[in-house]
């Protein structure tokens, strides 16, 4: 669909005037940001609490290869 | 220009950064950060076998944690965020963490030269595992993969990045922003490999 240009005038009008009201909030990521307040952290602390001690990216040792 | 810096943190309490339906959070928000962290620290020591070398200071940790929210609060500010993303808070906290060394080595002498690094070695790990903790939680609902972290944890390929982690964190600079583009980059690569098999 193709817009007239009175149209778009309009459109930039609209725009304008919701700028000036504030009505244009910056986007927030509609992602998992609540999340960590929701239970997250408690996972996250069992998860390290349960820490395998043998596994063996825990095991790591402490002396330091070269690096190419 | 004179410039008003806060001699105490009592701003991120004052400042309402950590707002929520009107009740002002951080209080709470602060003390379980804090003893949380204290636990998996402390828990981690006692893993490797250093409880008897190492102590997690009370006072650094506290300094830690209100550096980590202080740095949060400037940026939940100046971006109008509620809240931060996972990536963020674990790059973040390693960084504070790094940067006070809360865990102190009781008596150096008996332990060798490379183990007194102890604050990188164990937020090395902190790092990937809670990584790995939240790939898991992202994951379990959409595909079948039995003890995800147990097979994160046995990969040749994390053991590397977690020695390249502590090498760097030794030996290279980085700050909180280059470590947080590690976790997108550790998140975007084993979601990659995740949707792929």
């Amino acid at each position: 669909m193709l817009y007239s240009d009175e149209q778009i005038e309009r459109f930039g009008e609209e725009f304008v005037q919701n700028f000036l009201r504030g009505e244009i909030k910056k986007p927030h990521l509609a992602n998992e940001e609540n999340q960590y307040y929701q239970g997250a952290e408690e996972r996250d602390l069992e998860a390290v609490l349960n820490t395998n001690p043998n596994s063996p990216l825990f095991t790591m040792s402490f002396e330091l290869r070269k690096q190419p | 220009m004179i410039l008003n810096i806060p001699d105490s943190y009592q701003y991120l309490i004052d400042g309402e950064y950590f707002m929520e339906n009107g009740k002002n959070l951080a209080p709470e928000i602060f003390r379980t950060r804090y003893i949380n962290l204290f636990k998996m620290l402390q828990a981690l020591i006692e893993k490797a076998g250093l409880g008897d070398y190492c102590t997690v200071s009370r006072k650094l940790l506290q300094i830690a944690v209100l550096d980590y929210f202080a740095d949060i609060a400037r940026l939940k500010e100046f971006h109008n965020l509620e809240h931060v993303q996972h990536d963020k808070i674990y790059a973040y906290e390693a960084f504070w963490l790094l940067r006070n060394h809360p865990i102190q080595v009781d008596n150096e002498d008996e332990l060798d030269a490379d183990t007194l690094h102890i604050n990188e070695y164990i937020v090395s790990f902190l790092f990937i595992k809670l990584l790995a903790t939240e790939l898991e939680y992202k994951f379990k609902a959409n595909i079948q993969i039995d003890k995800l972290i147990q097979k994160v944890e046995s990969s040749q390929y994390v053991q590397d990045f977690r020695f390249k982690l502590f090498y760097s964190f030794r030996h290279r600079t980085f700050t909180a922003q280059t470590l947080l583009l590690n976790a997108e980059s550790f998140m975007a690569a084993a979601q990659f490999t995740l949707q792929a098999t």
